[in-house]
């Protein structure tokens, strides 16, 4: 077992972890914190607290729903200790968009940075559920068992989450250009 | 159906997760409601956007997070918590005792305990000296503490033969 392996000190092991749920981590850090000074940090501490909590999983439980849980909890902590100290950072990072023509690609490249803002303007719980469910595209099922929420709030949560954004976008009169 | 209504269906409206005639009466709303048609626009929009908010995890931190397992296991040995506990707690306990007993040893108050001291610490002695030669024999003998343990101290063990002939009866008389 990985797992094992890991808890015995397997570098390998921890690598292909890292490997595997690194982007996950990152993305949901990211667009929680809405920049990435602060994203790589969480990110980090995730993946320490993931290492040294590694021997208090146990297998017959769900890694992935485990790992989830504990990036939840500890961006909805991070938030708690920044919030003072928020939304001062401007966002500046590249942004990777698909293939369309270039006019097209340059309107999507600006919502994309106004998405951020306002994803990072909701309320700390309906924004981890939004991003795990519009960013990550987990289903409602996965994202209610690993959070342990009945999957009605989760949906009604999410379904909220997605009108305030909307509404958002609209009010902050930045749709389009 | 009112926009209200239609504002707690309309993500199941956009994941096609309504009933055939709830989705009929959302979207006969929305033809007719400038307001609910607007939102939906957008929410679309978000969604579409959403798609690319992923990224890949820089190339720094990627490697910060494959050395957290090298340095982690630097930091701590690769014993349980509670075994490191109970160590420690055994460690103080020697320690103290060992204070108390320099005391009464360079003090010379009690000259009794002054040559039984002698004699313990003769005794702890031989007890450190076997125990050193005890564990020198368990990695000698091929990470089985058992023939170690039966072994004569003189007896020389045949790294190719890890189980030499005798061993158990020898360990049967001294054991
Ligand atoms: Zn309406």
């Amino acid at each position: 077992m990985l797992i094992d392996r890991i808890a015995d000190g397997d570098p390998e092991a921890w690598n292909m972890i890292v490997d595997k749920y690194s982007k996950g981590i990152y993305s949901l850090a990211l667009n929680f914190a809405g920049n990435a000074d602060d994203a790589a940090d969480i990110t980090q501490d995730i993946f320490i607290k993931l290492f040294s909590n590694i021997h208090k999983f146990t297998l017959d439980g769900n890694f992935h729903a485990w790992l989830m849980r504990m990036a939840k909890n500890h961006c909805i902590d991070y938030w708690r200790k920044n919030r003072k100290n928020r939304n001062v950072l401007p966002l500046n990072e590249d942004i990777r968009v698909h293939d369309h023509d270039e006019e097209q690609h340059m309107i999507d490249r600006m919502d994309i940075q106004r998405l951020r803002r306002r994803i990072n303007q909701l309320d700390p719980e309906l924004r981890i559920l939004l991003i795990l469910r519009d960013v990550q595209n987990y289903s409602y099922q996965e994202i209610a068992a690993s959070l342990d929420l009945p999957l009605g709030t989760v949906k009604s949560r999410i379904n909220r989450g997605r009108i305030k954004l909307a509404r958002m976008f609209q009010q902050g009169g930045d749709h389009g250009l | 159906m009112d926009c209200k209504l239609v504002e707690e269906r309309i993500s199941n409206y956009i994941e096609n997760n309504l009933s055939a005639t709830e989705m009929d009466a959302v979207r006969e709303h929305i033809q007719s409601c400038g307001a609910c048609r607007d939102l939906l626009e957008r929410m679309e929009r978000v969604l579409y956007l959403c798609e690319d908010l992923t990224e890949e995890v820089p190339f720094f931190l990627k490697n910060r997070l494959y050395n957290i397992a090298e340095t982690r296991v630097a930091e701590e040995p690769a014993i349980s918590g509670r075994t490191i506990t109970v160590l420690k707690w055994a460690a103080a306990m020697v320690g103290t005792a060992v204070l108390l007993l320099n005391l009464l040893y360079f003090t010379s108050i009690v000259p009794p305990a002054n040559r039984f001291l002698h004699l313990a610490v003769s005794r702890i002695e031989t007890f450190v000296v076997e125990a050193g030669a005890y564990v020198e024999r368990i990695s000698e003998s091929d990470r089985n503490p058992f023939l170690g343990l039966f072994m004569s101290p003189d007896k020389k063990i045949d790294a190719d033969q890890p189980f030499p002939d005798g061993a158990t009866n020898e360990g049967g008389k001294n054991g």
